[in-house]
């Protein structure tokens, strides 16, 4: 059976809603288009009509398609205990590198290593900070501007 | 302005080609988003950050290639490739490049 033996639930669309569907998707000619126009300006059922359907299309024209897993992941992410399970867990993991990171240090301006070298480290170090804050500050600064953000796939 | 991957567009014709028209970016995300993808990386999953990566940079190169075009006097891009490179890790290098022509709808 092919799917045009099917019987179909919806009924034909009359000449007149076909023309409204040609005018809203902007596919009449300049005549037709004037003539729609000349319809609607006498019909202001007509003219109500046209214009849900406008509103309707730039609903939809607007609307951000979501997958299946994207809910998904919303869902997710809206429950307190996941977010927390997150957060905390990125909370461990970063205290645990500063200390570490600060307890390094610590070691080594109380090791018996040359002063030339603690001076060295200090200074590798306080150079990356430095140049790590500029990239964050320029970063802040241009974030604004980023139109591609939004893009998310 | 029209952008395909094919030698023509159907409708249109070529009047003029004005010449190669390129666009390139380079992304990355932060380093808190390179972590999370690499304990996502442990068990497997799309890693929305890369993907979010690779949207962003896509886009970008393409805005970058429309512009040169425009700059160009063209209105339209045909014989589009996406290439991609590999210079930073955890970057998203793209390099769009196309033939800018000038068209018109045929009669």
């Amino acid at each position: 059976m092919s799917n045009s033996d099917l019987p179909s639930k919806d009924a034909p669309l009359t000449e007149e809603q076909a023309r409204s569907m040609a005018y809203i998707d902007d596919e009449l000619d300049g005549e037709e288009r004037a003539e729609f126009e000349r319809l609607l300006a006498e019909d202001p059922e007509l003219a109500s009509e046209v214009t849900a359907h406008q509103s309707l299309l730039h609903l939809t024209s607007s609307m951000a398609l979501l997958e299946p897993g994207d809910h998904e992941i919303r869902r997710f992410w809206s429950q307190f205990y996941n977010r927390s399970e997150w957060r905390i867990g990125w909370f461990l993991l970063v205290l645990g590198v500063v200390t570490l990171v600060s307890f390094g240090i610590f070691e080594l301006l109380i090791s018996e290593i040359h002063l030339i070298i603690k001076a060295a480290v200090l200074s590798a170090l306080a150079g990356g900070c430095l140049v790590l804050w500029s990239a964050v500050r320029l970063k802040l600064r241009t974030a604004r501007f980023d139109r591609y953000r939004g893009v998310m796939r | 302005m029209l952008i395909t991957t094919t030698d023509h567009i159907p409708g249109f014709r070529i009047i003029s080609t004005v010449g190669l028209v390129r666009g390139s970016a380079i992304r990355t995300r932060h380093v808190f988003a390179d972590i999370s993808e690499w304990f996502r990386n442990l068990v497997g999953a799309e890693l929305h950050h890369y993907t979010k990566m690779m949207g962003e940079t896509r886009e970008q190169a393409l805005d970058r290639m429309r512009d040169h075009a425009r700059q160009l006097g063209a209105n339209a891009i045909i014989g589009l490739t996406l290439n991609t490179s590999n210079i930073a890790g955890g970057a998203a290098e793209m390099l769009a490049i196309g033939t800018a022509v000038k068209v018109e709808a045929e009669s």
